[in-house]
């Protein structure tokens, strides 16, 4: 695992209380998976985020932003 | 999935947000004909749950549909099935979308589109650039009783394309799509004996009667797959209807049109067998020999396709001792949508490593037997180029795209003032520009 930037981890942990850590990916080599499309590959992501309901969906999107955390949609991988 | 970077954030340190565990189908409304789900439930869940009530709804998904979602559909949008009802967002009534914020917005009536300012539309196609849809709610068809299929071989892509237009400005066809003679040459290598076992069953399966599936079931077998050989264009189409009589002389016009258009009928093996496997395993995200797959594409009216076939074959004749030295072919998937434009979409395939996202998406048994190739910049930078020369090419002859994401000039093709409004709403929605940022060009 990578190590975090401090606030990469301020980040986290705001979106973390917000929904929970099972909600959310962070192994190295899942983030790397879902950093790519079937053409290109990105830089990687920080965190997988993984809701199981339209509110979490909103917690965690609301804990994001706040925490001024970029989110790039992403849609079944 | 995306292949025009439709999720890739521009830099290291994004929140990707995958809505696939949402996925439920929250309300099958058999009154007033709609339906609602999660985002992140996928087309062949829809249609599975959907088909036992005769219903489907009115665009139905793409080929990608095993893993494909209905959310990913309303903001990247697609086409396929249905595709006489126009793309996919074409089947939206409303969408609930969590914005920046954290905020729920609806986007308005679930039974009728628009009431006022189409809010859905808005939302509709936006790539995540203006909030992560939660909730869809779709309009619902009763789906066919009666099925009528048709192939055609075409002697060039004048023909070819007189043809399907024709046949596209009636109506006649609920999909109708066609394959150039390199992609046409791909799928005869790339399907398995075992496959075509599988699929061939489910469309005896779907024929509806023991004794019709007995016989469709010894016509494909026996029809094999030796037509297509040396078939340079071919079409298939699907005519579907309440009425067998209905549907047998709905073929009966496409026919006559395919041959004053100089046609000639071939075994309708493929329209029949794709129908009863709508969304059949993605194993053709890369080559048949395990070569790296990429389309690109653009829609137009039906004035301006042969323009832009013999621009791209023109670009393609440019640069062909580069594109054999590096490996890389192409080839053309051709589709007609609604009555007024047709799709055409160049897919380049080149020696290349798989990527992770590759070998995940694969049947083991299918991505074991393919050839692994080492990572090859060289190529891929020539598929690249070319790719983007065909993206100009489009942009010349004014198309429109689905899927805009990070790769087609939505922005350029915009009237200034639409440019404008839609900069003013990205802003209203989300200030900080935090939602899929550079998604849409914003």
């Amino acid at each position: 695992m990578e190590i975090l930037a401090p606030q990469d981890d301020l980040a986290l942990a705001a979106i973390t209380e917000a929904v929970g850590a099972e909600a959310l990916i962070t192994d190295a080599a899942e983030r790397a998976y879902h950093s790519q499309d079937v053409f290109s590959t990105g830089p990687t992501v920080l965190a997988v985020f993984r809701p199981t309901d339209k509110d979490m969906l909103a917690r965690g999107i609301a804990a994001a932003t706040q925490a001024g955390w970029p989110s790039s949609r992403g849609v079944a991988a | 999935m995306s292949y025009t970077s439709g999720y890739l954030a521009p830099e290291a340190g994004a929140l990707l947000i995958d809505t696939g565990s949402m996925n439920s189908i929250l309300d099958i409304n058999e009154e007033d004909m709609t339906v609602t789900v999660e985002s992140g439930c996928t087309w062949d869940k829809l249609q599975r749950a959907l088909k036992p009530r005769g219903l489907r709804a009115l665009a139905w998904g793409t080929l990608s549909g095993i893993n494909a979602t209905v959310g990913g559909g309303m903001s990247q949008n697609g086409v396929f099935w249905g595709a006489l009802g126009g793309t996919v967002v074409d089947a939206a009534l409303s969408f609930e979308v969590v914005l920046a914020d954290g905020t729920i917005l609806s986007t308005g009536s679930n039974f009728f589109r628009p009431f006022g300012p189409d809010i859905t539309g808005l939302f509709a196609a936006d790539c995540g650039a203006l909030g992560v849809k939660a909730t869809i709610t779709l309009k619902l068809v009763r789906e066919g009783t009666a099925f009528s299929y048709g192939s055609f071989s075409f002697p060039d892509a004048n023909a070819f394309f007189s043809a399907m237009s024709a046949i596209a400005r009636e109506g006649l066809a609920s999909e109708s799509f066609g394959f150039d003679p390199y992609l046409q040459a791909q799928r005869m290598k790339r399907d398995s004996l075992t496959k075509d076992a599988k699929s061939l069953v489910n469309m005896m399966k779907a024929q509806g009667s023991v004794l019709k599936a007995l016989k469709e079931g010894a016509k494909v077998v026996a029809a094999g797959r030796s037509f297509l050989d040396d078939v340079p264009f071919s079409l298939h189409l699907i005519c579907e209807g309440r009425y067998q009589s209905a549907v047998d002389a709905d073929m009966k016009a496409i026919e006559a049109i395919a041959v004053k258009h100089g046609g000639k009928p071939i075994e309708n093996t493929i329209p029949k067998i794709m129908r009863a496997n709508p969304f059949p395993p993605v194993n053709s995200m890369v080559g048949p020999e395990g070569e790296r797959w990429v389309p690109v594409h653009g829609f137009l009216p039906h004035s301006r396709l042969v323009e832009a076939w013999d621009r791209i074959q023109a670009l393609f004749e440019a640069n062909k001792a580069e594109m054999e030295a590096q490996g890389v072919a192409a080839g053309a998937m051709l589709a007609a949508v609604n009555r007024s434009t047709c799709l055409i979409e160049p897919v380049f395939f080149w020696p290349d490593a798989l990527e992770e996202l590759h070998c995940r998406s694969l049947e083991p048994s299918h991505l074991a037997k393919l050839n692994r190739f080492p990572a090859n910049a060289t190529s891929r930078a020539v598929v690249d180029r070319l790719r983007k020369e065909i993206v100009r090419i489009f942009r010349d002859l004014g198309a429109t795209h689905l899927q805009v994401a990070r790769t087609y000039p939505l922005e350029e093709a915009s009237d200034p003032r639409a440019w404008t409004l839609l900069r003013a709403i990205k802003q209203t929605v989300d200030p900080q520009g935090l939602m899929n940022p550079g998604s849409l060009g914003l």
